[in-house]
C-alpha cells in the first residue's frame, strides 16, 4: 500500500532542490523528531531560537525546547516552523493531542499552495498529525492525515 | 523577672565558653550545654551565704528558686533563638515580574518605547562609557549595558549592546563578548504577594553586599562587631560618654547582634527587662552562630522604610526602594545614606525629609572618613553629591492592580496562598509595560475628552479593557477602571455587561458553518418574532432605518440588527449558542433566546477577550495566560505555563468571518479607526452598543495584538456613546502606540476568492458594477456564472456601503 508513495518519494528526492526537502510519509517518530526545519521564520533572532529549540529536542531536553520555541513564537508569532517544531516536541513528549493541535496550527499558518521549504513544513506537519493520531488509535484519521501529507507535492 | 536577674549570669557563662573552639553553630545541643555552666554558678553562689545569719535558709531557698528560674529562662531563650535562626527566618513574599524586553535585530521598537522601558528599569543616562544599568546615546544609536538576570533558562550575564533605531525598528545590533543575537533586559518588578505583616524584602547573600557598605555599616552601628561577644562594653561606654557629654540620648550602645535580636524576637516595647532579655539573647546568638551569619541576617532583617502598607526590610530591597538599582550598583554616598537611614527610617526618610537625610548621610560619611573607610579625597568628592534617591520607588505595588488581580486568580489555581506569601517564589508574567502604559493613557485621554465634550451629560464614565498577543493569548495589558491604580472593583474581570453587537460575529460564524457565504442576501426589514412564552421580539436597527436586501458582509460590517436577527432565526439559536461556547464561553450558561444574537448576554471584558481570541487565532481556542513561569527563591525552575491551542473552527470559516470584520474597520461601523491606524494593517474589529447605549464596546485585532475595550457607567445609566465613539478610540490609540504586524491570514486550501453578484447569487466578472470580491468556502461558491447586468438594470445600491 505504501509502495506507491515511496516510489513517488524517491522520485521527488531526486528532484529536490536545495531548499526543498521531501519527507517520507512513513518516516519513524525518531527520524521525524530528529528532523530540523528548513523553513525560516523571517526573523533572525527567532531562527536562532528555532535552532536552539530543535537542538534541545534532539538532546531530549523537551522543557528547554518548548521554552526556546515559545520565545521564538513571541518574536515571529506567525511562523509555521516554530509551531511545527513545537508539534514535534509534543510528539516526542508523548503528548499526542497537543502535538496534533500544534501541527494543525502550523498548517493553518502555511499557504494553500506552499512553495519550497513550505512544502516540507506542511508535509511534516501532516505527518506529525498522522503519527499522533496513530498513537491515539485513530487509524482512519492517521491515514487521512498521511494522504494530506502526500497531497502537498 | 527571672530573665532580668539572669543577665550577668549568662553573659559570664558565655564568656567562659567563648574562647572554646565551638564558634560554629551548635544547634540544638547548645541548650543542654548551658546547664553545667549554670550549675557551677549555683555552687559558687552558695559560698557567701555561709557567713551564717538566721534568715540564711530563706535567702538560700529564694536564691535557688531564682537561679532555677534563670536557668529555665536561659534554656527557653536559647531554644527560641536556635529555632528561629535555624528554621525559615523570613516569610519572603512572592515577587512578580513583567515580561523582559528582548532586543534583537529587526525588532519593532520606537524611541518612545525604549525610553520608557529604560526609565522603568531605572537605567541611568550617562555621557561616558556606560556600566551595568546605564546607557548612552549618540543620535539614534543607543549603547546599553544590561544588569544581567536569572531567567528560567539560567543566568543571563550583564552585556553591552549597541543598537540603532531606524523607522521604528532595531536596525543593526552589536553585542559585546558573546554570541547570539538576543539580549534581554531584566524584567521589571511589578508587584508582590505579601505576608500578613506586609514585610517585604529581597534576600541577599553576604558576598553580594559591597564591601564598602559593610564597612560603613560597622563603622556607624557597631565598630567592635567582629571582636565582641554579642554585647560591646566599649560600645556601651562610648555611648554613655557621648550621651553624658551631650546631656541627651544620642547614641545607643546596642551591637548589631542586639539590634538583630530586637527585630527578630522581641516586641518594640521599651523596658529594662526587655533590654535584659535582649542582651542575653544577643550573647546566645553570638555564641551559637558565626559573625558572618549574624551580619547576613542583620542585613536582610533591618527595617529601612515604609511604602504604604508595605514595610521595606533588608538592604537588598532598600537599595531598590530608594535608588532603583541593585546593591552592587550603589555609589558610596548612596551606601552612606542607606546606612544612615537605619537610625530612623521615618525621621530620615530621604523622600519626605531630604535635608535631614542629607545631614545624616554626611554624618555617616564623616564617620567613614574618621574610621578610615574613606580617604579625604573621596570624602571631599562624595560629600558634594546629591542624595541620588529616585522620586518614586522602583515599583509601586499598586501600579498594575487589575493585571495583578487577574494574575493572582490564575496563580491561586495552582499554588497555596501561604506559599505565595512566604516562599519567595519568582513569578514571571506576560505583562507588557509598554502596552499597559499605552492602554492606560489612551483610556484616560478618552475619558477626559468625553467628559470635556459632554460635560454634565456624562458623569461617572468608566472603562475597562484587555490587550493580548493575538497569536498566543498572552495578556499584555489590563485596566479595570478609569482610576488605573485603584485596587478595587476590577471591571475587566467582574463587570458583566450586555455585549450588544459583539455577539454578531458568532451569528455569522454559525451561518458560515451552515453553508452561508458572505454574498448571501439578508433581509434587513422589521421583524416580529413570537417567543415561546408569548412575548414579542421585534428588534430594530440602531438608526431606526431598514436597508432592504443586503449581502451578509454588509450586514455585519454595518451591524444591522434586523438582518442579523433574521439570520440568527434562520440558522437557529442553538447553533449560535454552540458557536459562542466553542469560541470560549464553554463554562457560561448562555440564554437560549433569539435576543442572544444581538448581544442580550452579560459578559465581562475578559470573557469577550477569550471569545475574540479564538477568532484572532484563526479558530484555535487559546487560553488567556498571564504567567509564563514560576521559579523558586533560589532560581530553580518550578513550573512553566505553556502555550496550548485547540482547533474549534475550520480555518476557512474563520478566514471568511475575519474578512467581514476587516470590512467593518475598512468601511463599516469601525471606520473611524482609520483616523489612527493605517489601512495597510487590514485590522479586523467589531463595535458593540447595548440597548439605550448603556455599554460601548470595541473588539479588534491585528496580526499580533488583540484588544477589547468597554465603556459605560457602573449603575447602568444610558450614555450618549456608541461602540465607535466610546470604546473604539481607546482601542485605536492603544493599537497605534504598539508595534503592529498587518493582519494577513494564510489563505486556507478550501477558499476561493470570487466575484459575486449578490442580486443574482452568481459568480460574475470583476469589472461589473455590482460585483463583490469575496472569499468563499469552495463548497459555497455558486455554480452559476452571469455577465454584467444579466439581471437587467445595473444594481449598485450597495456601492454606498462598499467603498
Amino acid at each position: 500500500m505504501y509502495m506507491k508513495p515511496i516510489a513517488l518519494l524517491f522520485l521527488l528526492l531526486g528532484l529536490a532542490a536545495c531548499a526543498v526537502r521531501t519527507v517520507p510519509t512513513d518516516i519513524s517518530d525518531e527520524a521525524l523528531i530528529e528532523s530540523e526545519s528548513s523553513l525560516l521564520t523571517g526573523v533572525a533572532a527567532a531562527d536562532n531560537l528555532l535552532q536552539q529549540g530543535e537542538r534541545a529536542r534532539q538532546q531530549g531536553d523537551y522543557g528547554a525546547a518548548v521554552n526556546h520555541l515559545e520565545r521564538g513564537v513571541r518574536m515571529a508569532p506567525r511562523s509555521p516552523s516554530l509551531y511545527l517544531a513545537l508539534a514535534k516536541t509534543r510528539l516526542a513528549m508523548g503528548q499526542y493531542r497537543s502535538a496534533t493541535q500544534m501541527a494543525q496550527r502550523a498548517v493553518s499558518l502555511l499557504p494553500a499552495q506552499p512553495r519550497g521549504a513550505e512544502q516540507t513544513a506542511k508535509a511534516e506537519a501532516w505527518i506529525v498529525i498522522a503519527q499522533a493520531r496513530e498513537k491515539q488509535g485513530d487509524r482512519e484519521g492517521a491515514a487521512h492525515a498521511r494522504a494530506n501529507a502526500q497531497a502537498v507535492w | 523577672m527571672p530573665a532580668k536577674r539572669s543577665k550577668p549570669q549568662s553573659s559570664n557563662g558565655n564568656n567562659k565558653q567563648k574562647p572554646g573552639p565551638a564558634r560554629k553553630p551548635r544547634k540544638r545541643g547548645a541548650a543542654t550545654s548551658k546547664k553545667p555552666a549554670a550549675k557551677k554558678r549555683s555552687q559558687s553562689g552558695r559560698k557567701p551565704s555561709k557567713s551564717g545569719v538566721r534568715w540564711w535558709p530563706l535567702l538560700w531557698k529564694l536564691g535557688l528558686v531564682g537561679l532555677m528560674l534563670s536557668v529555665i529562662g536561659v534554656i527557653y531563650l536559647d531554644a527560641v533563638i536556635t529555632n528561629h535562626f535555624e528554621g525559615k527566618r523570613w516569610s519572603i513574599p512572592a515577587k512578580v515580574y513583567g515580561r523582559p524586553l528582548e532586543l534583537y535585530d529587526g525588532m519593532p521598537l520606537t524611541e518612545a518605547q525604549l525610553a520608557f522601558e529604560l526609565s522603568l528599569l531605572n537605567y541611568r543616562h550617562v555621557y561616558d562609557t556606560p556600566g551595568p544599568g546605564s546607557f548612552s546615546t549618540n543620535q539614534r544609536e543607543y549603547t546599553i549595558v544590561t544588569r544581567g538576570f536569572d531567567f528560567w533558562e539560567g543566568a543571563e550575564p550583564s552585556r553591552e549592546v549597541r543598537i540603532n533605531l531606524r523607522g521604528g525598528r532595531v536596525s543593526g545590533m552589536d553585542v559585546s563578548n558573546q554570541s547570539g543575537s538576543i539580549v534581554r533586559l531584566e524584567p521589571p518588578l511589578i508587584g508582590g504577594i505579601y505576608p500578613a505583616h506586609n514585610e517585604d524584602r529581597v534576600l541577599v547573600k553576604l558576598d553580594q553586599v559591597p564591601k564598602q557598605l559593610l564597612q560603613a555599616l560597622l563603622a556607624v552601628e557597631d565598630r567592635d562587631f567582629f571582636e565582641h561577644f554579642g554585647l560591646s562594653i566599649k560600645g556601651i561606654a562610648r555611648a554613655l560618654v557621648a550621651n553624658l557629654a551631650s546631656g541627651e540620648v544620642r547614641q545607643g550602645g546596642s551591637t548589631l547582634t542586639q539590634q538583630l535580636v530586637k527585630n527578630f524576637y522581641l516586641s518594640s516595647e521599651r523596658s529594662l527587662s526587655r533590654k535584659g532579655i535582649e542582651a542575653i539573647m544577643a550573647v546566645l546568638l553570638d555564641f551559637h552562630y558565626d559573625k558572618t551569619e549574624i551580619l547576613e541576617a542583620y542585613l536582610n532583617e533591618v527595617y529601612l522604610g515604609q511604602a504604604g502598607k508595605r514595610a521595606i526590610h533588608g538592604v537588598g530591597l532598600g537599595s531598590l526602594f530608594y535608588f532603583g538599582v541593585p546593591l552592587r550598583e550603589l555609589s558610596t554616598e548612596q551606601m552612606a545614606l542607606l546606612v544612615g537611614v537605619i537610625k530612623g527610617p521615618s525621621w530620615y526618610d530621604p523622600r519626605r525629609n531630604p535635608q535631614r537625610a542629607l545631614e545624616r548621610r554626611n554624618q555617616v560619611l564623616q564617620i567613614m572618613l574618621q574610621q578610615g573607610v574613606l580617604d579625604q579625597r573621596s570624602y571631599d568628592q562624595v560629600v558634594q553629591q546629591p542624595l541620588g534617591v529616585i522620586k518614586k520607588p522602583l515599583y509601586e505595588d499598586a501600579r498594575y492592580p487589575a493585571f495583578l488581580d487577574l494574575m493572582k486568580r490564575q496563580l491561586r489555581k495552582d499554588y497555596r496562598d501561604e506559599d505565595l506569601r512566604s516562599e519567595g517564589l519568582r513569578i514571571f508574567t506576560t505583562l507588557d509595560p509598554w502596552a499597559q502604559e499605552s492602554l492606560e493613557q489612551a483610556a484616560q485621554q478618552q475619558i477626559q475628552n468625553l467628559e470635556n465634550g459632554y460635560g454634565k451629560n456624562l458623569q461617572g464614565l468608566e472603562v475597562a479593557g484587555l490587550f493580548t498577543s493575538s497569536n498566543t493569548g498572552e495578556v499584555a495589558a489590563v485596566i479595570g477602571g478609569q482610576a488605573v491604580r485603584y485596587e478595587g472593583f476590577n471591571r475587566a474581570l467582574d463587570a458583566y455587561r450586555p455585549i450588544g453587537s459583539l455577539a454578531k460575529p458568532a451569528v455569522y460564524l454559525a451561518a458560515l458553518e451552515q453553508g452561508y457565504h458572505l454574498g448571501n442576501l439578508l433581509q434587513d426589514e422589521p421583524l416580529e418574532h413570537v417567543l415561546p412564552n408569548g412575548t414579542l421580539w421585534s428588534p430594530r436597527n440602531f438608526e431606526k432605518e431598514s436597508h432592504g436586501q443586503v449581502p451578509m458582509v454588509v450586514a455585519l460590517a454595518h451591524s444591522y440588527n434586523q438582518a442579523t436577527a433574521r439570520l440568527a432565526l434562520d440558522v437557529g439559536i442553538d447553533r449560535v449558542v454552540d458557536v459562542m461556547e466553542r469560541l470560549g464561553l464553554q463554562d457560561k450558561v448562555l440564554p437560549q433566546v433569539p435576543a442572544l444574537s444581538l448581544g442580550a448576554v452579560s459578559l465581562s471584558p475578559f470573557e469577550v477577550t477569550q471569545m475574540y481570541q479564538t477568532i484572532a487565532t484563526e479558530g484555535f481556542a487559546t487560553p488567556l495566560r498571564t504567567i509564563r513561569s514560576v521559579l523558586t527563591a533560589q532560581g530553580q525552575p518550578l513550573q512553566r505555563y505553556e502555550l496550548e491551542v485547540e482547533q474549534r473552527f475550520t480555518s476557512a470559516d474563520i478566514y471568511v468571518l475575519t474578512h467581514a470584520m476587516q470590512e467593518t474597520v475598512r468601511s463599516g461601523t469601525g471606520k473611524s479607526a482609520t483616523r489612527w491606524l493605517s489601512p495597510d494593517l487590514h485590522l479586523a474589529g467589531k463595535t458593540g452598543t447595548s440597548d439605550d447605549q448603556r455599554d460601548s464596546w470595541f473588539a479588534g485585532f491585528s496580526g499580533n495584538y488583540l484588544g477589547v475595550v468597554w465603556m459605560g457607567i457602573d449603575d447602568n445609566q444610558p450614555t450618549p456613546l456608541t461602540g465607535a465613539t466610546g470604546a473604539l478610540p481607546v482601542w485605536a490609540n492603544t493599537m497605534a502606540a504598539l508595534p503592529q504586524i498587518p493582519l494577513q491570514a494564510a489563505q486556507p486550501e478550501n477558499i476561493d476568492w470570487v466575484w459575486i453578484d449578490p442580486q443574482q447569487q452568481a459568480r460574475t466578472a470583476a469589472h461589473c458594477d455590482n460585483a463583490l470580491y469575496l472569499p468563499l468556502r469552495k463548497d459555497t461558491v455558486p455554480a452559476e456564472q452571469v455577465s454584467c447586468g444579466a439581471g437587467g438594470r445595473v444594481l449598485n445600491w450597495f456601492k454606498k456601503w462598499i467603498r
